[in-house]
């Protein structure tokens, strides 16, 4: 073999390397997902699912025990009673010991997709959302399949569990509610456009409130399905947040910034404040008597309630989309493009710790 | 200024089919039939360029030139350029549309991963890069299935619990298949043929492996593509399925497009024909045999 083949074959070896490289591993762009214990703050993102101690945002421990390119994970944890259920990105769907992250209790590798939502627990199963279209009800003893809900489209948003019902949103234009312990679909409310985040769920009035890049909320009941309200303006961006209920008002934002408050009743508007910049997170409530807005670009700002207005403002150096989770008086922000993972603060503004993994 | 010149203009134009034809299985094929007619004049000029150069490497006189400065590279590189510029052959005729190209197949490429965005960051993305006359409402989501495909997952068609990867399958053959009767013909000793021979045999792989590995939409390209680029030189009279098909009659060679005119300066040095003399059959036997010995 001359030369200049032996080159040519090097090179093309090398070239398919970098290629399948990268093919081979992380096929997502996405968001650490984030969830908060008593104890522990759990961040997924690219090639490891992280254990924190959340006093002080010191690394414990990781899935798996050494990074892997070919395994990638996103999709926010659900911690409960000693263990941890995550998706990950080859498919697979762990339930691990939450003392010893490494040591799985089972692996459903049924799935034909990869995990990018936070899953739910539902008694003795636990409805699993996956981008293979299917919800998948697993039982958490065993990890055998239980039911399975066959959408049209990726599911990327949390199922929300209510009693016996299982409330879905989904891309292709609706909200699906689905029977708890058969899968079977009750009915489907539709929206003008796709449903990105979880519906919010008021058992006062058991209605349900969803915005959708239709550019609309929706409100309807859970018992009947029927729509209660649609709310809708010319000026209206795509909403892709879940809303809050904050003092009998019902606030969200859409994506130029504009923070709306409606009757949750009637859907008739309250009140109207802008963020002052793209709004992909949505508002977060904190505690009862406020809520966060944060930004895209990094700034977070409080809102009281009572004043409607900023109160503190802060700013994360990266870019935030989903929302900032807040648990007692700690409020831990996922972010994207900046030196950590994840900052904290406390509900003052006062920052905390910062998360990024030793490289 | 990469987004807004490529991949912008590509992205908005792969939804605008997807819009059209509400599949975006078949909007990836089309895509890649409406990039490949825009480009198709840079093929074409690739194609006439390597064809010069081509018939140029087996003239009889380029090649005499040649061999007089085999020991004096700097004098056979200026005789080269001077033939060439006689001939109004441009040297980088044949790699310059290539290149030009490259940065649409990246688009391309890059614009298809787009317009698959599956998670909110990636919608986020892509809804900033539509243009304002396309309305991202009606567009989102995307429906990614297509036959039996996920286009936003590696594609296998699953029997039971074995999965059959059928796009990378596709994929390896008609990249072999256009390497083979795209193949141009050369000399038995060549480097370049063994160059060629090598590339005919790894392209294949590589480009199967990468369909195996990469999402189906984008697998679902590749196969597009190489159909298509066959087709292409097909309709150019440029491929020879002979060299797959045995019975297929091969094509004539086309004449020489490069007339070689000029004028010859040591016509002493004009290359006696070779003659070859076919031995008549008794001679030949009596050359196979074996002498006896006395």
């Amino acid at each position: 073999m001359n030369k200049k083949v032996l080159r040519l074959l090097i090179l093309l070896i090398l070239a398919g390397a970098v290629l399948t490289g990268c093919a081979a591993g992380v096929r997502a762009e996405s968001t650490p997902g984030v969830t908060v214990t008593d104890s522990y703050v759990y961040l997924a993102y690219m090639n490891s699912l992280y254990q924190l101690d959340r006093a002080s945002g010191a690394q414990l421990s990781s899935f798996p025990e050494k990074a892997s390119a070919n395994l990638a994970m996103y999709a926010p944890p659900v911690a409960e009673n000693g263990f941890v259920y995550f998706g990950d990105l080859a498919n697979d769907f762990h339930k691990v010991s939450e003392s010893n992250l490494n040591q799985v209790v089972w692996t459903f590798d049924q799935a034909k997709g990869w995990y990018q939502a936070k899953p739910a627990l539902d008694g003795d199963l636990i409805i699993v959302p996956c981008t293979d279209r299917n919800i998948y009800a697993i039982n958490i003893e065993n990890g055998t399949q239980t039911w399975v809900y066959e959408g049209e489209y990726a599911f990327i948003a949390q199922p929300v569990v209510v009693e016996d019902k299982i409330i879905v949103s989904a891309q292709d234009h609706h909200v699906a509610v689905l029977n708890g312990a058969t899968g079977e679909e009750l009915y489907r409310v539709d929206v003008k456009g796709a449903v990105l985040a979880p519906p919010l769920y008021d058992p006062q009035s058991d209605s349900v409130f969803v915005g959708s890049l239709g550019r609309e909320m929706v409100s309807f009941n859970l018992a009947s399905g029927d729509v209660n309200w649609a709310y809708s303006t010319n000026d209206l961006a795509t909403i892709w947040a879940t809303p809050i209920l904050l003092d009998n008002q019902l606030i969200f934002t859409d994506k130029n910034g504009k923070i709306i408050a409606l009757d949750p009743e009637s859907g008739t508007e309250l009140w109207q404040n802008n963020a002052g910049g793209t709004v992909i997170a949505g508002a977060t409530l904190v505690g009862d008597k406020g809520f966060l807005v944060a930004r895209e670009d990094g700034t977070i700002s409080y809102y009281s309630s009572e004043t409607q207005g900023g109160d503190w403002t802060v700013t994360v150096p990266g870019n935030i989309y989903s929302k900032p989770v807040v648990d007692g008086d700690q409020i831990f922000v996922p972010v994207v493009k900046a030196d950590a993972l994840i900052y904290t603060y406390n509900t003052a503004g006062v920052p905390g710790w910062s998360f990024s993994p030793s490289k | 200024m990469w987004d807004t010149i490529i991949v912008q203009p590509f992205t908005n134009l792969l939804l605008l089919i997807t819009m059209l034809v509400k599949n975006f299985g078949i909007a990836i094929i089309l895509f890649t039939l409406v990039i490949k007619l825009i480009t198709y004049p840079l093929t074409a000029k690739q194609l006439k360029s390597s064809m010069a150069m081509q018939d140029l490497q087996n003239d009889p006189v380029y090649k005499k030139r040649m061999a007089k400065y085999k020991d004096n590279r700097e004098k056979a590189a200026e005789e080269q350029m001077k033939i060439y510029k006689e001939k109004g052959i441009s040297p980088f005729g044949s790699c310059l549309p290539t290149l030009v190209q490259f940065p649409i197949i990246i688009g391309l490429y890059q614009s298809i991963m787009r317009v698959m965005a599956s998670t909110p960051l990636e919608l986020v993305k892509l809804e900033r890069i539509v243009y304002p006359f396309l309305d991202v409402n009606k567009i989102l989501p995307i429906q990614n299935r297509f036959l039996w495909m996920d286009l936003g997952q590696p594609e296998r068609l699953w029997i039971g619990t074995i999965g059959i990867p059928v796009l990378a399958i596709l994929v390896l053959a008609t990249t072999f298949i256009q390497s083979k009767v795209m193949q141009p013909p050369t000399q038995g000793n060549d480097q370049s043929a063994a160059m060629n021979n090598s590339m005919m045999m790894m392209m294949p792989f590589m480009m199967g492996w990468m369909a195996y590995q990469f999402s189906a939409g984008l697998a679902l390209y590749f196969l597009a593509s190489n159909i298509a680029t066959v087709a292409q030189y097909s309709a150019m009279g440029r491929v020879d399925w002979s060299k797959i098909f045995p019975w297929v009659k091969p094509p004539e060679q086309p004449k020489t497009s490069v007339v070689l005119d000029y004028e010859e300066e040591d016509e002493e040095e004009e290359p006696e024909p070779v003659k070859v003399v076919k031995p008549s059959a008794r001679a030949s036997a009596k050359r196979q045999r074996p002498k006896m010995k006395k």
